[in-house]
């Protein structure tokens, strides 16, 4: 017995050894090996400058910097970067990368996009496009004109047209994740001649590169030959996109490997800082701690969603490399809900609450080095922000407040987010030592979305207020702090505040919508909708062991992963 | 011994549609809308909630949803597509199942092989300072949470010594860390468990006989007493075998290992219920058939045992000549 017993614990062994041998499908090439892709070749050609390259709108626009004193490397490089963003790999389904921030720099490697917020050669950002020679709204305002580059090919050798264009649109258009507003193109008219492309306009808005923005464009023709409707978005053998990389393997929820494409349209007039890697490597990680691990072993080049600690950590030590943190261009709002807590619908009560809520610490257990205090409802880099829009913490003037009005000892209910749930302790805190009791429950996101679809469920929600287009336009508060939003939590009822919702969201210029959003802000000091609690920043770092040099990014979550710099 | 294979085959049929059912309906009525998930919280009109809902099938009512799912698993073993990435569960539990059996079994047998020889030591030098010491570390091994073993081991040996890789399986070296924090609470128990069923059974009157008849303390131990012994040995290693199926979530998270075990928090996290099920299905049918598997090397263990499984006309065909041999 003891003679079988031993042989079967040794068999067992010995086959979950042999197992270990055998090809893993998590298997990720290490980082700088050589690529195996035949006929690699570094961009040496590649140094004529994108300043050359035609531009849209060129009284608005410039293209990305000139890079001639870039130095190309002449061997193949590989590079690896990790990331704590859950959908960073993986997707390749146009309508999804379109509307992910976080997925959106990985297909960028393999698709082009209409537009794109990109960062200058004086810094500033604006849009772009590498497809596109001119895009513009008609002077009367009617129409949308797209004017393609020649030559624009897919990685399966077919050039990009104009139909290929309101297909991606139209196809992000009637995605249900949709974000921006579609209705305003008539796709049903749309026309194409030569390289031109003219979609009429239903309406007009002052805002409409933010509706486009990030538009991935794919293969209308491939997508059809190859299921259509049940095209097979995560099969790393159709994706055919017009960008620098091919996807040559994809491992669900671990990693995604981009090899660079020997035939791609731009390689001799793109600028030597675009696609320098010969292999790119996106790889997921669950937590944070061990990717770090990683990139201090060399096993990452550059890691992006690092915490407060570690941006902290690489900042404080050379050897590490160098650790950036971005604006996320987004405000996070303590939003009340008025319309279903009947005692939220005391003006005065709420008021008393912005009084009482002390934004410098939330901000700080929140996300420390990475947050910063906001000016008001928008971000500070949004051209729409202005300063004096935030409540002055005064505790013993909220608490008299609270007991005058007869309210010392009600009890509110919080529904908050894991994530949101430091910010939330310590603002429960807060409210107690102006005399309100917070009875505060902590759940996952799916858990609370569902508490705050209930009207009633939540007093309070952390919400984001995105900014992150180049105009600054406040997209995620325009869609949910008003009449039409499903989260009951958020929705408001006013007819002032919705007027001013609507025109901001129509309004035409620039100056128009300036003058809206101050009326906005005003609005919020008088009525204490929401408190701005903090404006966040995303931190990425690079360079630990030498091979990427430099990262330009807009933000971590929306980086152009073509411009890494490699030595 | 077939007829008690086959009853057992039978009495997994309705264990495993018990399971299912119980994890179906908990998952469903689990606060949690995989609808608003697949349509984000941004505003989205009642009619593409609609179109959603009825495309993930959710519009059915639970009792027609069960059934239709029951249905695909018996006739088709079709698991159904995953809400989050579309792809069939099969081609997501084909693509990670072999990950979490190799570090489940890696783990379990460092385990085995190191707590049950340890905890047999432990019991012969009962009090004694070596025994002491066992214990006291068995107790400490058992009590540390996993996932500060693993974070501290890769802290010690990734991150400082730089010695041992912090993430992935991509050769043997990756194996090391994963496998040995797996392995410590169940080498605890064994452990454990090995000692105090060693200490029982070294105290019956058939190892007392054994010794007075001048048997080796080597034999008595190892060729008496470790068979009784090793019977509740092998239920928790049955047991934790069936488990390595279902992964380690914790284990999986830290070192970055796509197993079963992270699969299942991803999809309990987006309430991706085809693949909750999936997993849940393909680990219970692990389990039962290890349980049968134990059942059966009890048998191999324990001639007791053994006579159970014979069938009544073999065994009094066997027990004839001795009972004849009896009378005579």
């Amino acid at each position: 017995m003891k003679k079988f017993l031993s042989l079967l614990l040794v068999l067992a062994m010995c086959l979950s050894l042999a197992a270990c041998g055998s090809g893993s499908p998590s298997a990720a090439p290490t980082s700088n090996a050589p690529a195996e892709a035949s006929g690699a070749e570094a961009p040496a050609d590649n140094a004529a400058p994108a300043a050359d390259a035609p531009t849209i709108e060129a009284e608005e626009q410039e293209a990305p910097p000139a890079e001639e004193e870039i130095a190309v490397p002449t061997e193949p490089v590989t590079v690896t970067i990790g990331s704590t963003y859950p959908r960073f790999v993986g997707v390749f389904d146009m309508a999804q990368i379109a509307n992910d921030q976080i997925a959106l720099p990985a297909g960028y490697l393999a698709f082009d996009t209409i537009i794109r917020m990109e960062v200058l050669d004086d810094g500033t950002e604006d849009y772009y496009s590498d497809i596109l020679e001119d895009i513009y709204v008609t002077d009367d305002q009617k129409s949308l004109v797209m004017v393609l580059k020649p030559g624009v090919t897919f990685s399966n050798g077919e050039e990009m047209d104009g139909y290929d264009l309101i297909w991606s649109l139209q196809r992000k258009g009637s995605h249900p994740r949709l974000m921006g507003d579609y209705g305003m193109f008539d796709f049903e008219n749309a026309t194409v001649d030569g390289y031109t492309t003219t979609i009429p306009l239903n309406s007009y808005r002052g805002d409409w590169r933010v509706v486009i923005e990030a538009a991935v464009v794919m293969n209308k023709d491939w997508i059809e030959q190859n299921g259509g409707d049940s095209f097979d978005y995560t099969n790393p053998e159709l994706v055919c996109g017009s960008g620098p990389y091919k996807v040559t393997e994809y491992v669900a929820d671990d990693h995604v490997t981009y090899e660079k494409r020997d035939d791609w349209w731009q390689k001799d007039t793109a600028s030597a800082a675009v696609a320098q890697p010969q292999t790119i490597i996106t790889k997921s990680y669950a937590d944070s701690s061990t990717m770090l691990v990683d990139y201090q072993n060399g096993v990452l080049d550059a890691i992006l969603g690092i915490t407060e600690t570690q941006y902290t950590q690489i900042q404080n030590d050379p050897a590490l490399g160098t650790a950036t943190a971005k604006s996320s261009k987004s405000v996070v709002e303590l939003i009340m809900d008025v319309d279903n807590t009947p005692e939220l619908a005391d003006v005065e009560l709420r008021k008393a609450i912005a009084m009482g809520t002390n934004i410098d610490d939330l901000l700080i257990v929140g996300y420390g080095a990475l947050g910063t205090r906001p000016v008001g409802m928008f971000a500070a880099s949004s051209q729409f922000s202005s300063e004096g829009y935030t409540f002055d913490y005064d505790p013993e003037a909220a608490a008299a407040k609270i007991k005058e009005l007869g309210y010392e000892g009600i009890t509110l209910p919080f529904i908050c987010d894991v994530g949101n749930s430091g910010m939330a302790e310590v603002w429960q805190e807060q409210m107690r030592q102006i005399g309100i009791n917070i009875d505060l429950q902590v759940y996952d996101v799916m858990t609370c979305i569902q508490y705050w679809l209930q009207p009633g469920a939540t007093a309070f929600q952390f919400q984001g207020s995105e900014n992150a287009n180049v105009p600054g336009d406040p997209s995620t508060l325009l869609s949910n702090m008003c009449q039409t939003t499903d989260l009951a939590c958020m929705r408001k009822e006013n007819p002032e505040w919705n007027d001013i919702v609507v025109r901001a969201r129509n309004g035409a210029t620039t100056e128009e919508r300036r003058e809206i959003y101050e009326e906005m802000q005003q609005f919020n000091l008088d009525n204490a909708y929401c408190v701005p609690v903090v404006e966040w920043l995303s931190a990425y770092a690079y360079g630990a062991d030498g091979v990427v040099k430099d990262m330009i990014m807009v933000a971590p979550e929306s980086c152009n992963l073509r411009r890494i710099l490699v030595g | 011994m077939l007829k008690f294979i086959g009853k057992r085959l039978l009495v997994m049929i309705p264990v495993l549609l018990g399971v299912l059912i119980i994890v179906y309906a908990l998952s469903c009525f689990m606060p949690g809308d995989p609808v608003i998930n697949k349509l984000g919280t941004q505003s989205y009109t009642q009619e593409q909630y609609d179109a959603m809902e009825h495309q993930l099938g959710l519009d059915q009512p639970f009792v027609v949803r069960l059934g239709s799912y029951l249905w695909g698993v018996v006739t088709r073993l079709d698991l159904g597509e995953s809400y989050a990435t579309n792809r069939p569960v099969t081609e997501s539990l084909a693509q990670r199942i072999g990950v979490s059996i190799r570090l489940g079994l890696m783990s379990l047998c460092l385990a085995a092989l190191l707590g049950i020889p340890v905890g047999i030591f432990s019991a012969v030098k009962q009090n004694t300072i070596p025994d002491y010491t066992i214990t006291t570390l068995s107790i400490i091994l058992a009590s540390l949470p996993g996932f500060w073993l693993a974070m501290e081991a890769i802290l010690i040996f990734a991150a400082k010594l730089h010695v041992l890789p912090a993430s992935g399986l991509t050769s043997w070296k990756h194996y090391i860390l994963p496998v040995a924090c797996a392995s410590m609470m169940t080498l605890a128990s064994l452990v454990r468990m090995t000692r105090s069923s060693m200490l029982e059974v070294i105290r019956q009157d058939y190892i007392r006989t054994a010794r007075s008849k001048g048997m080796k303390e080597k034999r008595v131990i190892f060729k008496h007493a470790l068979k009784n012994a090793l019977i509740p040995v092998i239920t928790v290693l049955g047991n934790q075998v069936g488990m390595v199926v279902g992964g380690s979530i914790i284990i999986e998270t830290i070192f970055n290992i796509p197993g079963m075990g992270s699969l299942m928090l991803s999809a309990i996290n987006q309430r991706d219920y085809p693949v909750i099920m999936g997993v849940t299905l393909v680990t219970s049918v692990f389990v039962c058939v290890c349980n049968l598997a134990v059942d059966l090397v009890y048998s191999l263990v324990d001639p007791q045992i053994r006579s159970q499984f014979t069938s009544g006309k073999k065994r009094a065909r066997k027990e004839k000549p001795a009972r004849e041999e009896a009378a005579a």
